[in-house]
């Protein structure tokens, strides 16, 4: 075990995944860091020296991260991994061992509606409290753990009432624009971001629609990490469609749901996490498509742009199931099976364009998987 | 008579290139070796087939019951037919039915889509299955997907234990894993007999008892059963290839023989090499291996394998407990280090080899940290990609193999 050091500057907890109660570390007066950056293919290769080449191209990066001291990453002085996927919980194991950082692991039941998993979430999140109170050396009380639930669902709030004006048929706010503000959410203090978003969310209301209506595309699968802007900026500045909506945990997806103001702190985080938007790890699998289902409805989409990283299991093995729920709706999915390469971006403009061709001329069978 | 040395005496030559052709499972069939051991082949061999004749006559089979959980499963009369034996000796076109039917990625690991293959062409025949939480993504994704084609699939919801835990909060995961279990013997039929139960616990761990006894015997004398033989014998050790009275039948018969050689053999010239890491069935690596004249003088997942149910705990709490440590996987790499460091003081093993599969992320990292922990020590280690299903060594195994084998030489 790493000695921990108490020193006045606040301790920073680096994680890459949603499902870390970042609440705990705000009270425990830690600084959280969402690591979540991507799209480097030199990072990338740099990474795959310790993980070899059947890893995501984002668990490789963020070794690779690592590897070649982003300083993001090597401020951090530990880090806490609430495991989801096998590629990122290797990927931590990689870190910890060849870079020396300290890392707690958690572990994340998958059967969140299983009363004994809710039970074990719980005594997870009291080892994960410990551990930031250990690195802090400040207590977490129950006052100091509500007030910043209470914050940090402010902060969602505003994030998904930004993302409800991508409702109107003129959506005020571009999808690469609302990454930025999920950037903002993941690297900025909350207290500063709750100014913000809320000056944001008027100035975006007042906006008066022109009349037109762009495409309206959903995002769904894994990650679209910090840097990687490709698909985006071609969905959006070269093809002139709209991302109403991001069904993945860098977009809307992991502030639809607030934690509880009413259970007692822990509980409410413990609940509240495993009740997050589902990621495709979690069971059952129709939990996560009811959901994708329910936001591409809500946002009235034309159709879904489903991205893969290459060697990601979960979102791959299971696309096809997401593709058939979707013929069943009558709304056509592409899937893009993609890494952080530049060679294959005009093959994707081909793709994307033909899709969206399709699309325009009304054809509802223009998915691309599942027969 | 002392027994022969059947691992030399090879009635039927099979050479490198033609076994590259030859379907494995006639491989074994026409393979000589100890008598005990043509027996483990046949159990193996017929193994499916009489999970469906018990289908067929009514009796409970679940997929499942591999290694934590064969005496729950018996328990219950149930017979375990292991999903991972169904793809091990499955041929390419499952690999090619699972990556076209559910468009699985061709980079996903074949030991999934070889399962996954196999589970889809069978899916006319008995259809309960049992998933552990803590198996890899490519299986509990897939499983989910498996799913859609009726298939009753009860999770027990077992978190990877992380590297180093102990105490309470390893006792913390037990609890979960003893309420998890607890529900899976509901699924599997109602309240579980603890009686029952305790009594196939002791069953296993007298099995655990003769194979351990089986592996020191022929760590002892590594000319008499060859590698690929062995671990066709100690795959059966906790599923017994659902034949336990069988199967510990076969362990006597082959301690005997075992026994008997030693009581002529001559020592060996073979060096002693530790095999870490999957069990792949290319057969021809492991002929290859015995061919260049080494022997496996450990198998680190046998430490787990083996590892028996303490009698001293009640029964659940005892399958819990052997379920939470689990097998390679849940510790990460640093849990597998002891491990790795006695069997090479016992054994005087000259390396160890690493044998993981194409687009498995949990054995990869996995080896680079034993890599790296191992070099630094000056014991020289080889990494092998290879595929889980039946097939022939590529050409890059087959050459790195050599090189190391001479270079430990
Ligand atoms: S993209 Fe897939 S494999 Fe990569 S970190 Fe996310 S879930 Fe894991
Ligand atoms: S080899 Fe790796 S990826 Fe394949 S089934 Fe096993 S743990 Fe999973």
């Amino acid at each position: 075990m790493t000695q921990e050091v108490v020193t006045d500057k606040p301790k920073r907890a680096g994680y890459f995944c949603i499902y870390t109660p970042i609440e705990l570390i705000t009270a425990a007066g830690a600084t959280p860091i969402r690591l979540f950056k991507g799209g480097d293919a030199d990072t990338v290769s740099s990474g795959e020296v310790h993980t070899r080449s059947s890893f995501c191209q984002f668990a490789q990066h963020s070794v690779g991260a690592f590897r070649e001291g982003d300083p993001l990453y090597t401020s951090i002085d530990k880090i806490y991994h609430f495991n989801t996927c096998d590629q990122m919980k290797k990927a931590v194991e990689a870190i910890g061992e060849f870079f020396d950082v300290p890392y707690q692991m958690l572990c994340l039941p998958r059967e969140k509606s299983r009363e004994s998993s809710r039970a074990f979430m719980r005594r997870e999140v009291e080892v994960f409290r410990n551990d930031v109170e250990g690195l802090t050396g400040n207590l977490v009380t129950d006052e100091r753990l509500s007030e910043e639930i209470v914050k940090h669902n402010r902060a969602r709030l505003w994030l998904k009432k930004i993302s409800e004006l991508r409702k109107r048929d003129e959506p005020p706010i571009s999808g690469g624009e609302f990454l930025e503000l999920v950037k903002a959410f993941y690297y900025l203090p909350v207290e500063k971001n709750l100014e913000q978003f809320e000056h944001f969310f008027r100035h975006l209301s007042a906006q008066e629609d022109t009349g037109e209506r762009p495409l309206r595309i959903m995002i769904s699968g894994g990650i679209i990490a910090d840097g990687d802007n490709r698909l985006v900026d071609l969905l959006e500045k070269e093809l002139g469609a709209r991302i109403v909506v991001e069904d993945h945990c860098t977009g809307l997806r992991p502030f639809y749901y607030p934690i509880s103001e009413d259970k007692t702190p822990l509980d409410a985080l413990s609940d509240g996490y495993l009740d997050t938007a589902p990621c495709a790890r979690m069971k059952p699998l129709t939990e996560r498509l009811d959901f994708s289902e329910k936001l591409a409805q809500e946002y009235r989409v034309d159709a879904i742009v489903y991205v893969s990283l290459k060697f990601c299991s979960c979102y791959s093995i299971s696309l096809n199931s997401f593709v058939k729920r979707f013929q069943g709706v009558g709304i056509p999915v592409l899937d893009i099976s993609a890494d952080y390469s530049e060679s294959d971006l005009g093959q994707l403009r081909t793709r994307v364009g033909a899709f969206f061709e399709l699309i325009k001329k009304g054809e509802k069978s223009a998915s691309t998987k599942a027969a | 008579m002392p027994a022969q040395k059947p691992h030399n005496q090879k009635v039927v030559p099979i050479h490198q290139h033609e076994q590259a052709t030859l379907n494995q499972r006639e491989f074994l069939r026409r393979h000589p070796s100890s008598p005990a051991i043509n027996r483990v082949f046949e159990l193996a061999l017929d193994y499916i087939q009489r999970a469906d004749e018990a289908h067929k006559n009514g009796q409970k089979v679940v997929y499942g019951g591999g290694i934590f959980d064969s005496p729950l499963v018996h328990s219950y009369d149930a017979f375990p037919c292991v999903f991972t034996e169904l793809g091990r000796l499955a041929d390419d076109d499952s690999v090619s039915l699972a990556e076209d039917y559910f468009q699985i990625a061709r980079e996903t690991c074949s030991m999934v889509k070889a399962t996954m293959g196999e589970l889809l062409k069978r899916k006319d025949s008995f259809k309960r299955l049992i998933n552990y939480c803590l198996f890899c993504e490519p299986y509990n994704t897939a499983f989910e997907v498996l799913k859609e084609e009726g298939f009753n699939i009860y999770s027990v919801d077992l978190p990877y234990r992380p590297a180093g835990v102990t105490g309470e909060r390893f006792e913390s995961l037990v609890d979960f894993a003893e309420v998890e279990l607890r529900g899976l013997g509901e699924w599997l039929g109602g309240p579980i007999d603890e009686d029952r139960l305790r009594h196939e616990i002791r069953r296993t761990n007298q099995i655990h008892e003769k194979v351990r006894r089986i592996l020191t015997l022929q760590v002892s004398n590594p000319d008499y059963i060859g590698t690929l033989e062995t671990l066709f014998l100690w795959n059966g050790a906790n599923h017994h290839y659902g034949a336990p009275k069988e199967f510990e039948e076969i362990c006597d018969q082959l301690i005997q023989e075992l026994e008997q050689y030693q009581a002529s053999a001559t020592p060996t010239n073979r060096v002693p090499v530790i095999w870490a890491g999957g069990r792949g069935q290319e057969f021809g690596l492991y002929e290859l291996f015995d061919d260049l004249g080494g022997y496996i003088s450990s198998w680190t997942m046998t430490g787990q394998l083996l590892r028996d149910f303490d009698e001293d705990l009640p029964p659940l709490r005892a399958l819990a407990h052997n379920t939470v440590i689990g097998m390679g996987g849940p510790g990460g790499a640093k849990d597998t280090i002891p491990h790795l460091e006695k069997s090479l003081e016992e054994t005087g093993a000259k390396g160890i080899i690493f044998y993981g599969y194409f687009g498995c992320s949990f054995s990869s990292v996995n080896f680079e940290v034993l890599r790296n922990h191992f070099s630094a020590k000056g014991i020289p280690s080889l990494i092998l990609d290879g595929s889980f299903q039946i097939g022939a060594p590529t050409g890059q195994n087959v050459t790195r193999l050599k090189a190391f084998m001479e270079m430990i030489q």
